[in-house]
């Protein structure tokens, strides 16, 4: 599955520090999860891994940052990987 | 008769048909229920939200029985999400869940949940605004209540990556916390940082509740009305119950239940509100 985030406007009232950080992207993740279970099998099967249902799977997420305003690490790529039903996410590694 | 669906243009959107999609998410909602992990409870608790939404939205002739059985499930789920106990006398017997994973766990519950923890983050917002619907709907007030003393003002909003306003999650501190039967002058510091919030939706859903408080039938019919109208501005793809007014609904049955009326709204708005009549819970 490929889903695209950008901008970087701020909505008021909400405290949520820098975009591609690691809570962010969890916190995408998991809506990527909740928003397509159901909706398209790649969705479906998402969701079933990263919750741990009935047919749990390894699965491995990779993201690409691409932040053209900063001079330096202006790409990263980072990925995380679940290996277990018990919805125990690995911490990334590249962020 | 056009059908609540039809009436907010919406087609049925997921691959599978409606009865195999009810019995998919039934299995999945009892598992995850039972499950060591807070996460897979919260996603039990939210998913249970379907089950009311395809009755509400008329999706097809489902069975009200199983609907019933799933909120009452979800409600127990709830009340034991936050009672303290689960998570500190998790045990693994006859587990296949590796040590070093039952550790993981363990960590990640506390993060969740322990309110006395120094690093804590606690994950509220999700479970409690779907089993605050979920229980008004089925008239579990007594269960409410119970979920409710878990919480105290200093209960700090969650990481939502700017999705919701930090003030908007502060609303439901306060209803819990005066569901809960705190005085009023203990939350007044939780009103000012809500009051200060200037986005629409925090906003209206604020002044709804503070008319659901003050019991005022004029200035709720207004302020409800208000805020249903502004749900409707947006468009949200996704799960059924995502089109659904759900927190506004969890006023009105909260103002039902003090003897408020249904206000005056359009046939959309009306469609996007969630009674216990529309979603076939009345006997």
């Amino acid at each position: 599955m490929v889903e695209a985030k950008g901008g970087s406007r701020l909505s008021r009232g909400a405290s949520y520090g820098h975009q591609m950080g690691q809570r962010w992207i969890d916190h995408w993740y998991d809506e990527l999860a909740k928003t397509n279970n159901g909706i398209t099998t790649d969705g479906t099967d998402l969701y079933n891994s990263y919750y741990g249902t009935t047919t749990p799977q390894p699965i491995a997420a990779m993201v690409v940052s691409l932040n053209l305003q900063k001079k330096k690490d202006q790409l990263k790529v980072g990925v995380q990987a679940w290996t277990s039903a018990t919805n125990s996410v690995s911490p990334w590694s590249g962020f | 008769m056009t059908l609540r669906h039809e009436i907010i243009e919406r087609k049925w959107p997921y691959y599978k048909s409606v009865s195999e999609l009810i019995n998919e998410r039934a299995e999945s909602v009892r598992i995850n229920l039972d499950s060591p992990s807070f996460n897979s409870r919260k996603a039990a608790i939210d998913l249970t939200l379907t089950f009311p939404s395809i009755l509400h939205l008329q999706f097809g002739d489902v069975d009200s029985g199983l609907c019933s059985e799933m909120i009452r499930l979800a409600v127990a789920g709830t009340a034991e999400y936050f009672n303290d106990q689960w998570w500190r006398e998790l045990t693994f017997s006859g587990s296949n869940i590796s040590a070093v994973d039952q550790q993981l766990i363990i960590e990640l519950n506390v993060r969740a949940l322990d309110k006395e923890s120094s690093s804590r983050s606690l994950k509220w917002y999700d479970v409690f605004t779907s089993g605050l619907f979920l229980m008004a709907l089925s008239d579990s007030w007594r269960n409410l209540e119970t979920v409710c003393s878990w919480f105290d003002p200093s209960v700090e909003p969650e990481y939502k990556a700017g999705q919701i306003e930090d003030e908007y999650m502060l609303i439901f501190v306060l209803i819990a916390c005066s569901l809960a039967g705190l005085p009023s002058d203990a939350l007044d510091e939780l009103r000012q940082k809500i009051n200060k919030c200037r986005t629409r939706r925090p906003k209206l859903l604020y002044q709804t509740w503070e008319t659901v408080e003050a019991r005022d039938q004029a200035a709720f019919d207004k302020a409800f009305k208000a805020s249903v109208e502004h749900f409707l501005k947006k468009q949200p793809a996704g799960q059924i119950y995502d089109w659904l007014a759900i927190h506004q609904s969890s006023l009105w049955l909260i103002a039902e239940n003090r003897g408020l009326k249904f206000p005056d709204l359009s046939e959309k708005a009306r469609a996007v509100v969630v009674t216990r009549e529309s979603a076939g819970l009345l006997d």
